[in-house]
């Protein structure tokens, strides 16, 4: 690689990052690719990026055998390794910085990432973001049990991990991504207790539908979950029927281990947000999602965003070649532009309304909170409730004594965009060690009820750095200069003389 | 046209503060502001209230804030946080005990009662510290609160006693007509009124030079973080080892200092405010000052933009010219001079004076001010660290 190659940083090792980092190294750039598996427990205790629940297996301690295991089970990251670029692994990619307005004194731009000990800085030319997509969770009585999870977490801890720790699983929805991962769990040889979808007809697939049932996988379609059944983990489920009111139909307990959330994924957009691209609402890539051009270029030159965390589609839930093409777009566009490839690359499939997944599942929050009802936490973290969300009440450690402003949801919606900023940081939702990432949509979408507004109309919270919570030792930098040890200013600078100091 | 007995321009703390106090006293009160209401500094604060132990002129105003902190939840009726646990100024190793002596020295020039300490003292208030904390300043005076929701517990009780706040309402004009403001300008219409108050934070200077006043101030951008939630370890509102730090009610301790860049900003556009890698450095040193905690998570972090006047007090007065123009300024530290400034604010709308001690605080004393201060101090945009 010549000294004078740009510096392309790639973030995510699923199929779309490796792709563009293969396809980057290909046309001779020199190309850093960053993932965070293998996690450590403490990373994935705080379902980041997925959510993988309170039932980590013992095994997931054992930090050899684990990384053998999951880097075995990614292909595209040892191609990778054999094509000369930089890999990354167990390092997650917590900040991108940008010389811009009122960061002018930034030499360059750069992303910032952490290991287990140590954090870093990366310079970067250009920056491929394959941050995949993360689980939209919802809530119902029992959800905090040992042995409920996300269908991504659950996904990533039976592939990859191979630390599922269960053996019976109910899945809840029946989009592709639900059957998929009960295919997949079948394969694996472990039992679908039932797959439970509150729509009178399955969302996904209808021939892997039938090779599920055919598989002896039984549906309960207009069925909802009341409640997580167990004492201390998960004993079954409690299934009630949705006809679309808000009374609860006849319930029926179904035994399993494990409940899997597959009401819907949305993209991982935590850094295109952190690093000022412009995001906007567009169902047909569920959800927020960057604003990307035919090269999959951000608003904000040299980031380019690929694969789920552009959007997920029902049809990318079964096959990756749609992430795939724009990774290689992506990768075309940069060499084209430092001169190393005459043509672009073909374009990616644009995201098409037909393709979409079902978001957002109205009709499962529907459901659960005519069968769950208003006072099932929405925000594990700091305990904020359904009906805590829409009255807006102070947090839990002030409640007992305090006031409720009267209709507080309409004063946070202006000219018809409540802030999901500001119900945030007056109830907290949100604000706790998992960074939101258990109740962001859920409370968007409550927020959109409460105020009589289409989801589309809620101003979405805003992002924070660092994208993953990190102690304090290990985000500190070790190299710190003399200079900036003797010239750190506590608060602005006391009044010198006027010729300045 | 609409009406209005005051407008006020700028929805922060110090806009919602004088808004509450007006409409308390059945003035017809309307705030506007060019976003929404609390999203700029005042609900991105540290949360001190400070005392200007270093400025006599200033301090009896924040003397005259912290007896309205100590009441301010039953005056709004909702939480605001506050607690009066006191603050502390602690030296973290030899090199910062002399800037710590010097503060001492400074501290003695008005009468509230500081307490130079030794480590241990340190250690017994927040035995969190590190060993290496060697001094410091003590004062059982003062304490902290909850920005974000003192800024909301203003904006609540505003409109409880019937004051208005219109949100994404940005001010373009001031009018002004034989020597006396009439109102001001929006995109949406006019709004009149014979009492015009400009307390728009970082646009400060930029609103009230629509009424040709020149208000000094340089505009800086700042980052703050919190942790993760931790139980209880320190009560008091402290500053040492090169950070601002207090721990909130929920536990995170919540913290800032640092290098920091001066900025541009336009008179309705909302200013940019990345957080940059400093912030690692800004982590470092809460390791630093109390390494126990060191394996704590770094949850968050924000940046705010904020005005700065060229002496760092805060600017508040009513003018002659034109008359029924007010502009206010707290200079770094409004969100704790808010109770006393808003209340300042208010009488100065009514009834032309105020009881509070506000007379040093006019623009008057910038009148030898040479026009290139901005660039004496190099607290021009784009500076870093200066
Ligand atoms: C249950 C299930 C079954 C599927 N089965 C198939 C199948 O059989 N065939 C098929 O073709 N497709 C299948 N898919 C779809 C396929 O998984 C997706 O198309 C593909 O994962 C999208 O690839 P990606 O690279 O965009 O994202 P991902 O594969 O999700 O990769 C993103 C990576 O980025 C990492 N990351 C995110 N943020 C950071 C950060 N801040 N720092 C560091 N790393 C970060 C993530 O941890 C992750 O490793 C399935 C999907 C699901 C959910
Ligand atoms: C990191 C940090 C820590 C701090 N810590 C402390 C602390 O511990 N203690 C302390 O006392 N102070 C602290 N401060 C300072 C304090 O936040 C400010 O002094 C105070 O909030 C100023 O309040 P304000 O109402 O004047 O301004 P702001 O809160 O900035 O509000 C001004 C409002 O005016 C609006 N506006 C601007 N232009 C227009 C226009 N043309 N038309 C309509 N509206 C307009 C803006 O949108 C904004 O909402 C800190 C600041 C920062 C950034």
């Amino acid at each position: 690689m010549s000294e004078a190659s740009k510096k392309v940083m790639v973030i995510g090792a699923g199929p779309a990052g490796c792709a563009a980092a293969l396809a980057a190294a290909g046309y001779g750039l020199d190309v850093t690719l960053v993932d965070e598996h293998p996690q450590a427990v403490s990373a994935m205790s705080l379902d980041a990026p997925y959510f993988y629940g309170s039932r980590l297996a013992p095994v997931l301690s054992n930090d050899g055998e684990i990384a053998d295991r999951v880097l075995g089970a990614n292909e595209g990251l040892m191609e990778c390794l054999d094509a000369g670029v930089e890999v990354l692994v167990g390092t997650s990619a917590w900040g991108v910085f940008r010389s811009g307005p009122n960061s002018r004194h930034l030499a360059g731009d750069q992303v910032g990432v952490a290991d287990r000990e140590r954090s870093w800085m990366l310079p970067f030319d250009y920056l491929v973001i394959a941050s995949g997509a993360r689980d939209l969770v919802l809530s119902f009585p029992g959800w905090e049990l040992p042995g409920v999870l996300g269908v991504m977490g659950a996904s990533m801890l039976l592939r990859s991990y191979e630390a599922l720790g269960g053996r019976s699983l109910l899945i809840l929805g029946s989009g592709n991504a639900a059957l998929a991962f009960a295919r997949d769990a079948l394969s694996a040889g472990l039992t679908i207790a039932g797959i439970a979808e509150p729509a009178p007809q399955v969302q996904g697939d209808a021939a892997l539908a039938r090779e599920l049932e055919e598989a002896g996988a039984r549906f309960y379609l207009g069925h909802t979950i009341q409640r997580a059944l167990g004492e201390g983990s998960v004993s079954g489920a409690r299934l009630a029927g949705h006809d679309g009111s808000d009374r609860p139909g006849q319930t029926i307990d179904v035994p399993c281990d494990t409940i899997c959330l597959a009401f819907g994924m949305v993209p991982n957009v935590e850094l295109p947000a952190v690093a000022g691209c412009a995001i906007g609402f567009d169902p047909a890539r569920s959800g927020w999602a960057p604003m990307v051009d035919a090269n999959m270029e951000t608003t904000l030159p040299g980031i380019f965003v690929v694969g789920d965390a552009a959007g997920v589609s029902e049809a990318g839930c079964l096959d990756s070649a749609g992430a795939v093409a724009q990774a290689h777009r992506a990768a075309a566009s940069i060499a084209m532009r430092e001169g190393l490839r005459a043509a672009p690359a073909d374009a990616p499939p644009r995201p098409t309304a037909s393709a979409a997944t079902h978001f957002p599942p109205d009709l499962w929050l529907s459901s659960l909170t005519a069968s769950g009802g208003m006072d099932v936490l929405v925000c594990q973290c700091e305990e904020v409730s359904r009906r805590d969300l829409v009255t807006v009440a102070p947090p839990a450690y002030l409640r007992a004594s305090e006031k409720i402003a009267p209709d507080a949801v309409t004063m946070l919606t202006v000219n018809g965009h409540p802030s999901q900023d500001s119900l945030k940081r007056l109830t907290r939702a949100g604000m706790g060690h998992c960074q939101g990432k258990r109740c962001r949509e859920h409370s968007a979408m409550l927020l959109a009820r409460a105020a009589g507004v289409d989801l589309a109309d809620v101003v979405t919270g805003s992002y924070r750095i660092p994208v993953r919570p990190i102690p304090l030792g290990v985000i500190a930098p070790a190299d710190e200069s003399a200079q900036m040890r003797a010239d750190w200013p506590v608060w602005l600078h006391p009044v010198a003389e006027e010729t300045g100091h | 046209m609409e009406t209005a007995d005051v407008v006020i321009v700028g929805a922060g703390i110090i806009g919602l503060s004088a808004g509450y106090w007006l409409a308390k006293a059945g003035a017809k009160v309307v705030v506007l502001d060019k976003g929404r209401a609390a999203q700029e500094s005042s609900s991105r604060a540290t949360g001190f209230l400070s005392l200007r132990g270093e400025e006599p002129l200033e301090a009896p105003l924040a003397l005259a804030a912290e007896r309205l902190w100590n009441t301010l939840d039953e005056e709004l009726g909702y939480p605001t946080e506050w607690r009066q646990k006191g603050r502390l100024w602690v030296a973290l190793g030899e090199h910062e005990r002399d800037a710590l002596d010097e503060k001492y020295r400074g501290f003695l020039n008005t009468g509230i009662p500081f307490e130079r300490i030794d480590g241990e003292r340190c250690r017994e208030i927040a035995p969190s510290l590190s060993p290496a904390v060697i001094g410091g300043i003590h004062t059982p005076r003062s304490g902290h609160a909850n920005p974000q929701r003192t800024t909301q517990a203003f904006a609540w009780a505003l409109r409880d006693r019937g004051g208005a706040i219109i949100e994404e309402r940005p001010v373009t004009g001031i009018h002004v007509a034989g020597g006396k403001v009439t109102g001001v300008a929006t995109p949406a219409g006019d709004i009149s009124a014979g009492v015009v108050v400009v307390a728009a934070g970082a646009q400060t200077s930029k609103v009230a030079a629509l009424a040709h006043v020149e208000v000094p101030t340089a505009t800086v951008r700042l980052e703050a973080c919190v942790t993760a939630p931790l139980p209880p370890l320190f009560d008091v509102a402290m500053v040492g080892g090169g950070l601002s730090l207090r721990q909130t009610r929920r536990g995170n301790i919540h913290f800032n200092g640092g290098p920091h860049e001066w900025v541009d900003v336009e008179l309705t556009e909302e200013p940019a405010k990345p957080n940059t890698p400093i912030l690692r450095n800004i982590a470092r040193r809460l390791a630093e000052l109390m390494p126990g905690i060191r394996d704590i998570p770094l949850l968050r972090s924000w940046a705010g933009v904020l005005e700065v006047t060229p002496d760092q007090m805060t600017i508040l007065e009513r003018l002659s010219d034109p008359d029924g123009l007010i502009v206010a300024s707290c200079s770094g530290h409004g969100f704790g001079m808010a109770p006393s400034a808003g209340l300042a604010i208010s009488e100065l709308a009514q009834h032309r004076r105020t009881s509070l001690p506000i007379e040093a605080l006019g623009l008057s004393r910038f009148s030898t001010l040479p026009r290139d201060w901005k660039a004496r101090r190099r607290w021009e945009p784009g500076r870093y660290n200066t």
